[in-house]
């Protein structure tokens, strides 16, 4: 376009210099020529254009003048000629300036931030491309316009509180809000550079805008998280403990490195010793603190032994987890109050899943000290319910157990008679003095044990676990019930092997359940005619466990008591008080044993109580198993 | 009782049925050191099939011996035989059971526990009984063999002359001769063993004949 003006203008005045006759410098013009040119920014161009310009101004000379005529004529033509060549000088400097302009703003336009450049009184005068897709405005359109008016920008702080402080130190940078042509609002993070002229005077600002709505959004939803998180830890009612195990973890590393197994190791005391100093205590919350009555965050609270009660057994599961690489580990154990209580609690541990988390570990606790209490107080409420139905069920046998006390008594009564009649004959008959005094002794004993059998069964003690020979639990139960049975004309067997291991448990308690068992049994045959025989054989069934199967020949269960027999207040006893094969179940339940029944209409009915056996001697079985 | 009979009587006995040995032990020593044989039962079947002596004795019983009950307990002994007294022990409340002993024919009662004099009186007392029981029996078998000897007709003379008859009224009634009558009414004295018309009429009632 420039080329095509400037080749028609050089033509033009070319024909004026060539055709009129005018006196002067018109090629002078071709400064024009030349300037128009150089809009094309090559610099080719200009020097083409200067070029044909002296060309021109040479051919119309010689054409006009010839060789010869040379003074004024040849005077203007240089100086025609000087000031094509200033003009392209002139000219070439400024396409030179003008491209380098032009280079910065491409450079600017390259930029992702929004760039434009205002002055002080806000008119925008440049305004790149990242502008242009980001606001919506196209230069044309966002020149001239008022930046603050045009983007509707909201400032952090006092407009003029801005524009003071960049005055000032010439720059601001800082969060501003404006929008876009669409209406949406961006976040920004905006620096302002402020323009000066020689004289210090400001002429205008470059805005750098960089979007940062995105960003944020994920650092505000990054530290809304963070809050939440540390609102969970802080507010919690659940106490957290945040540890350190990486110690602890180097140390088992070390072990496994050498050979040894680390298993194993987790389970030395020395270790475990080690271990409570090792794990260090990071952090802990609220919870937890209030939870141990202390005062202040990692006062007393170093590492894991200031926490973990002595009484603790689940650290060596717990390590042994960690090594395994479990994500998770819980358990129930007791930690320790700052005033050195004990506390119950219910701990779950979670182990690092990444590295990025270290070795840090979190420990949650629960405070189940009320549980316990209240599962104490059930307990509790178990063996008063359990000693009420003793005393019931003795009080069923009152007749038999009168009869059972007083006749020692008597025994002891009429041989002490009968040996002073014998005494008293002429010749005394000392051998049968000494049989009725020896008789004496031995009843009286027998009447001491009776009573004392059943204020052993009436005691209202609470639980008290021991090792128990499954005989002689089978034989105190069987002497409290024998005269009852023998009334009703109940024949008792009795099978127990000497070699069955002993059981674990509450003596009073299980002799209660099986002479709940027995009693039922033989009121269960009163009233039949046919054999009224009452079985009880204990059975070693797996080495871990044994069971006692009370068996008698009465009438059977129908399917329908059988299934709510062990209910409480379940009773076909016309005076029954339910509440005896509850309770035996439940004392069989807490026994960690399982009591059942089973029956068949006419073919009598079988309980059968299986109680786990003492760990030792199970464990005696064991070996003598695999010995053999 | 005479000394002179001793000799005659075989020396009485006492049957302690009790299941617990210590009591059954104890009572066959205080038994034994009054000079009575004893005989031990641990239950009642042991005694029903036992054979007992002839001699005077008595029972001991528990009242709550298991598998007893007295009315059953009476008609075994019935069943078996078995004619003894029958002294019971019982226990702290054991009425309703004394009751039904009691009804059962028992002699006495002796609640557990009881002087041993208390026992031995009771024992005495009902050995007694059976020793008159017996006595009683004795006599009545001796008189009912005596009375077989009678032929027909003089068991009905006999019959007519309890009934207070003179010898023409019985011979009358029954087409004899007074004479005849007269003959029958000797032998049945002397086969009756009795002398005068009043010991033959107490015989007569012993044996249950009724006049006419």
């Amino acid at each position: 376009m420039y080329r095509i003006v400037a080749a028609l203008l050089a033509l033009g005045i070319f024909l004026v210099d060539v055709l009129l006759p005018l006196e002067g410098a018109v090629a002078v013009f071709y400064v024009l020529v030349v300037l128009i040119a150089s809009r094309t920014s090559s610099r080719k161009d200009v020097y083409v254009a200067s070029a044909v310009a002296v060309v021109l101004t040479l051919i119309a000379y010689h054409l006009q003048h010839g060789v010869e005529e040379w003074a004024s004529a040849a005077l203007r033509a240089l100086v025609s000629i000087a000031a094509i060549g200033i003009a392209t000088a002139l000219a070439l400097q400024s396409q030179a300036a003008t491209a380098t302009q032009a280079a910065q703003a491409r450079l600017l336009n390259l930029s992702h931030d929004m760039i434009f450049v205002r002055d002080i009184g806000g008119v925008i005068s440049f305004w790149n491309d990242a502008a242009e897709q980001v606001y919506g405005w196209s230069a044309e359109e966002a020149i001239g316009r008022v930046a603050d008016e045009l983007l509707r920008t909201r400032y952090p702080e006092e407009r003029a509180a801005v524009e003071a402080q960049l005055l000032d130190s010439g720059r601001w940078d800082g969060i501003l809000e404006q929008e876009t042509r669409s209406g949406a609002r961006l976040v920004l993070d905006s620096r302002w550079a402020v323009q000066r002229d020689r004289q210090g005077k400001p002429v205008g600002v470059l805005e750098t805008h960089t979007d940062i709505t995105g960003r944020q959004a994920a650092h505000a939803a990054l530290v809304r998280s963070e809050r939440r998180y540390r609102r969970m830890f802080d507010s919690s009612r659940i106490g957290v403990i945040d540890e350190d195990w990486s110690d602890v973890k180097a140390e088992l590393s070390t072990a496994a490195a050498n050979g040894i197994a680390v298993e194993r190791l987790a389970n030395t005391p020395e270790f475990l010793e080690r271990a409570r100093r090792l794990i260090r205590v990071v952090d802990v919350n609220p919870a937890f603190l209030s939870m141990v009555a202390g005062e202040g965050s990692t006062q007393f609270v170093t590492a894991l032994e200031n926490i973990l009660s002595d009484t603790d057994t689940t650290l060596p599961d717990a390590l042994a987890a960690f090594v395994r690489g479990d994500p998770f580990f819980e358990g129930e154990t007791e930690i320790l109050a700052s005033d050195g209580r004990t506390i119950p609690v219910l701990f779950a541990i979670t182990f690092p899943s990444s590295s990025d988390d270290g070795d840090h570990v979190l420990v949650y606790i629960v405070d189940i000290t009320e549980r316990r209490l209240a599962h104490d107080a059930l307990q509790q409420a178990q063996a008063e319910l359990a000693h009420a139905t003793r005393v019931a069920t003795l009080g069923e046998l009152t007749a038999s157990i009168a009869h059972e006390v007083s006749q020692p008594l008597m025994a002891v009564v009429t041989n002490a008679e009968a040996g002073m009649r014998w005494l008293r004959r002429d010749p005394p008959e000392l051998e049968e003095v000494e049989t009725a005094l020896a008789r004496v002794v031995s009843e009286g004993r027998r009447a001491s044990d009776i009573v004392k059998r059943i204020r052993a069964f009436l005691k209202k003690a609470p639980s008290q676990r021991g090792e128990l020979a499954l005989s002689a639990l089978v034989e105190d139960a069987a002497a409290l019930v024998a005269r009852e049975l023998a009334k009703a004309n109940v024949q008792l067997r009795v099978d127990v092997p000497a070699d069955l291991p002993a059981l674990q448990g509450d003596r009073i308690q299980l002799q209660q359940v099986l002479v709940n068992l027995m009693i039922n049994a033989a009121h269960a045959m009163a009233g039949q005619s046919g054999q009224r025989l009452l079985s009880i054989a204990a059975t070693q069934t797996t080495p871990e466990s044994v069971e006692i199967a009370v068996r008698d020949t009465g009438p059977g269960i129908s399917t329908e008591h059988l299934q709510r027999l062990f209910e409480p207040f379940f009773s076909t006893k016309q005076d029954g008080m339910g509440m005896g094969l509850a309770i035996c179940r439940t004392t069989v339940e807490a026994h960690g044993g399982r009591l059942t029944a089973e029956s068949e209409v006419g073919n009598g009915a079988v309980f059968r109580a299986t109680l786990p056996a003492s760990g030792e001697s199970a464990a005696q079985e064991r070996v003598a198993r695999a010995q053999s | 009782m005479k000394v002179a009979s001793a000799p005659q009587e075989p020396s009485p006995f006492v049957a302690i049925v009790e299941d617990d040995p210590g009591v059954r032990d104890a009572l066959d020593s205080l038994f034994r050191s009054v000079g009575m044989a004893t005989l031990q039962f641990g239950n009642a079947a042991d005694m029903l099939q036992a054979k007992l002596p002839q001699a005077p004795g008595c029972l001991i019983l528990d009242v709550r011996l298991p598998g007893l009950s007295g009315l059953d307990f009476q008609s075994q002994l019935a069943e078996h035989g078995i004619d003894l007294p029958v002294v019971f022990m019982t226990g702290h409340g054991d009425i309703p059971m004394t009751v039904r002993a009691m009804k059962a024919g028992a002699v006495d009662f002796l609640s557990k526990p009881f002087r041993d004099q208390d026992m031995l009186d009771a024992v005495t007392a009902a050995i007694e009984r059976d020793r008159k029981s017996k006595a009683a029996r004795a006599e009545t078998d001796n008189l009912r063999a005596e009375y077989q000897t009678l032929t027909p007709r003089e068991r009905e003379v006999m019959r007519h002359v309890v009934a207070g008859l003179m010898n023409k009224q019985v011979a009358g009634l029954i087409g004899l001769s007074e004479i005849t009558v007269k003959i029958h009414r000797g032998n049945v004295m002397r086969k009756m063993n009795v002398r005068t018309l009043a010991d033959l009429v107490r015989k007569a009632e012993a044996l249950g004949i009724s006049g006419r």
